[in-house]
């Protein structure tokens, strides 16, 4: 199924990836560094500042109709072929890491009997269906499932309000600015999805700069939804649990609905499928860029299974997921695939024009 | 083809989602689910837990006379284990099924195991998946099981013990705190924790349990504890205080106010080296009762001798709380480091170490604004 072009509305596009960045920031595992109550909310706000700096190369695609893959074979074929390969690597890593932290999340706090493969093949069809039908449904019914998790985090931002306690925050950068720097910039290094605007930009019909303007708001502001009555709530006891999101909504009851964990299940379970997805659709993208693809469904059902394998191996210990995810690998990983290979890119590209400009 | 496959796969999903119907499954069929409902908590000398657990066993619930022993349709067990984790476990033994403890609300600790400490029993109900964070705890005056094992004189006993526990909201003199709470306040630097004191009141077979005080912990260990009136000190400081009734002597006989809304604001003030805390509170009260004739009408003077009066036993009550906590106890129940951390950050960490030292050398000054919002259906 070859994506056709200029079918992916802005609107819909951007839904997926404020469904990404939630989960991202959900599922985000500070590993070393511990964050107090009042800096864990400094570091969410610092955490997508950070996201829109290292979002700067993707401006510059912004303003270009050609996408990363345009620009790279506009230089050469070649180059074209070994950035797809290389991305399509980076998008299984991604979706590994997705797949692998649900994974963590639902046999720690949901059901722990069901044996954890179960959870990541069933999240793994749900994705090569989803990657199957296209990026374009997929992106259609973020808007639904985007609606759910808003609706899903002020509900639990409403009735938090009575747990509220000032006492349970903390002194500002109590402990020094350079944990919550880098605790942020870690979190920021975990948005693959900077990535899959460059590479979808053709698709998009209409400005993807307003999209990203009001995606950057709207993260923001659901981003401080969870975050603050998070910190109002659990204070110090936030750096000592793995999930504190889940923690607050088994707390939160209102009239007869007493298990509101349900409705954070639910945006998670959401962002894990849209994400997973999004990872698995581009990684197939990918692939369909490198090589002239006969058997397309063959290639999804591959990813799908490698995607599987790695995830398996990942989640097998306690230590698995933590040891791949140490925030110096991460924040490489996005420089290079982010910062380092965008810019190489369009640098190559202005070189080649301005050289067959010199030759004309 | 396609039409085919989605029938045959929404009849597999439907069939898996009726799966909840089927006989003789341990994990499905609601009579042969041991849903625990309270917990009681002692130590043996040898440093057993000794749990006693009341389990709601709902094969008997359609029975219409019940259990007379074991009140109506609970059960009450007798479990011992090396952690809390294998006493629940334990519970198999005895039962042959897997124990439910995410429906339990209620967790009474025994003397005994609240003097070996807190941190021990806590763990296993933050970490575990299945337990309830917002399950409330208390002390039993003498051990839990007795607690436990009390029918109370009510078909339902744990609920019971339950609405006791969370009487506080309505009278406050009872300070609550669920699991949640006490793993707050065992993450935080100097603060200590304070559990409801229940103790069982009457003959053996007309037995009622009572809210006596409150149990002041330090590290986790129970040093001693308040009584009704520093409870209420407490609840003050810590702006807790929803509602509830104080009676005062005026001058002209006893007057009873009911406090509607109250709000405390605590600032620690820095003076010669010293934490001072600064503690304002505002609050709203309506007249119940005059202890006078009913032709009689309150003056102006009266109804301001009221307030004042309703003012200065607040502020008794609170100062109590602190002098008790600070200086008889050295316990930080109060949050004092949390709100001197806040204030004064560098001060607080210089002195995190020695705070017990800080916070026996602290002072209160406590200013009450009472408004008589209202004073009954009578001039």
């Amino acid at each position: 199924m070859q994506m056709a072009q200029k079918q992916i509305k802005p609107g819909q596009f951007f839904s997926m990836l404020i469904l990404g960045r939630l989960l991202t920031g959900l599922t985000f595992d500070p590993n070393e560094l511990q964050l107090a109550a009042s800096d864990k909310v400094i570091c969410d706000v610092l955490s997508v500042v950070f996201t829109v700096i290292l979002c700067v190369p993707a401006f510059f695609y912004m303003n270009r109709n050609d996408g990363l893959f345009g620009c790279a074979r506009a230089v050469s074929e070649k180059l074209n072929r070994g950035i797809a390969v290389f991305y399509a690597l980076y998008f299984v890593f991604w979706a590994t890491v997705t797949v692998s932290r649900f994974q963590v999340f639902a046999t720690s706090v949901l059901v722990t009997e069901i044996p954890p493969f179960v959870f990541i093949l069933i999240i793994i069809i749900a994705s090569f269906y989803a990657a199957y039908l296209g990026v374009q449904a997929l992106s259609r019914a973020s808007v639904i499932f985007l609606a759910v998790a808003v609706a899903s985090i002020l509900f639990l931002f409403a009735i938090s309000v009575k747990f509220f306690e000032p006492l349970n925050l903390s002194p500002i950068f109590y402990d020094g600015y350079a944990p919550v720097l880098k605790n942020a910039f870690y979190s920021a290094s975990s948005t693959a999805e900077i990535t899959a605007i460059m590479i979808y930009i053709p698709q998009i019909t209409s400005n993807v700069k307003k999209g990203f303007i009001t995606t950057v708001f709207a993260v923001l502001t659901l981003t401080l939804l969870l975050g603050i009555p998070t910190a109002l709530v659990l204070g110090d006891l936030l750096p000592h649990l793995l999930f504190p999101e889940y923690t607050l909504a088994t707390m939160a009851e209102f009239s007869m609905f007493q298990n509101m964990e349900a409705s954070v299940t639910a945006v998670w379970i959401l962002g894990a499928f849209v994400k997973t997805s999004l990872m698995v659709s581009l990684a197939l993208y990918c692939m369909e860029q490198a090589f002239k693809i006969k058997h397309r469904n063959l290639v999804l059902a591959a990813i799908c299974v490698a995607v599987s394998l790695l995830s398996c191996i990942f989640t097998t210990t306690v230590k698995g997921l933590s040891n791949i995810l140490k925030g110096q690998t991460v924040v490489i990983i996005m420089l290079v695939f982010t910062v380092a290979v965008p810019s190489m890119v369009l640098v190559l590209k202005r070189k080649k024009e301005m050289g067959q400009g010199a030759k004309i | 083809m396609k039409k085919i496959v989605c029938a045959v796969l929404a009849c597999v999903l439907v069939t898996g989602a009726f799966s909840g119907c089927r006989r003789n499954s341990a994990k499905t069929d609601l009579t042969r689910q041991k849903i625990v409902v309270a917990i009681g908590i002692d130590t043996e000398e040898n440093g057993l837990f000794d749990l006693c657990v009341r389990v709601f066993d709902a094969s008997d619930s359609s029975s219409s006379q019940g259990d007379s022993e074991s009140g109506g349709s609970t059960i009450v067990y007798d479990i011992k284990g090396e952690t809390i984790a294998k006493a629940i476990a334990n519970l198999t033994l005895q039962t042959g099924d897997e124990p439910v403890y995410s429906q339990n609300h209620i967790i009474v600790i025994g003397e005994s195991a609240a003097q070996v400490g807190l941190e021990k029993i806590i763990d296993f109900f933050v970490r575990d998946q299945k337990t309830r964070l917002n399950a409330t705890l208390a002390v039993a005056k003498g051990t839990a099981r007795e607690i436990i094992k009390s029918e109370l004189g009510v078909s339902m006993p744990q609920t019971e013990l339950e609405e006791i526990i969370a009487s506080g909201k309505i009278t406050g003199e009872v300070k609550t705190m669920n699991i949640l709470d006490v793993a707050k306040r065992t993450a935080e630097a100097t603060s200590q924790i304070t559990l409801p004191i229940i103790e069982l009141t009457g003959e053996e077979d007309e037995q009622r349990a009572q809210a006596v005080g409150m149990g002041v912990f330090k590290d986790g260990k129970l040093l001693g504890d308040l009584d009704i009136e520093q409870t209420r000190g407490v609840m003050f400081f810590l702006d807790q205080y929803t509602q509830g009734s104080l009676a005062v002597d005026f001058g002209d006989g006893m007057a009873t106010v009911h406090i509607e809304k109250t709000k405390t604001r605590v600032t620690p003030v820095l003076i010669d080296g010293k934490v001072q805390y600064r503690v304002k509170i505002k609050t709203d009260c309506e007249i119940n009762e005059i202890d006078r004739s009913i032709n009689t009408s309150l003056t102006d003077g009266e109804t301001e001798s009221i307030a004042r009066n309703v003012e200065e036993k607040i502020s008794q009550c609170v100062t109590s709380a602190f002098e008790c906590s600070t200086k008889l106890y050295c316990s930080d129940i109060l949050r004092l480091g949390k709100a001197l951390k806040l204030a004064h950050p560098e001060y607080f960490r210089q002195n995190e170490n020695n705070f017990d030292e800080v916070m026996q050398n602290s002072t209160v000054t406590v200013e009450v604004k009472v408004t008589l919002s209202r004073v009954g259906a009578r001039a």
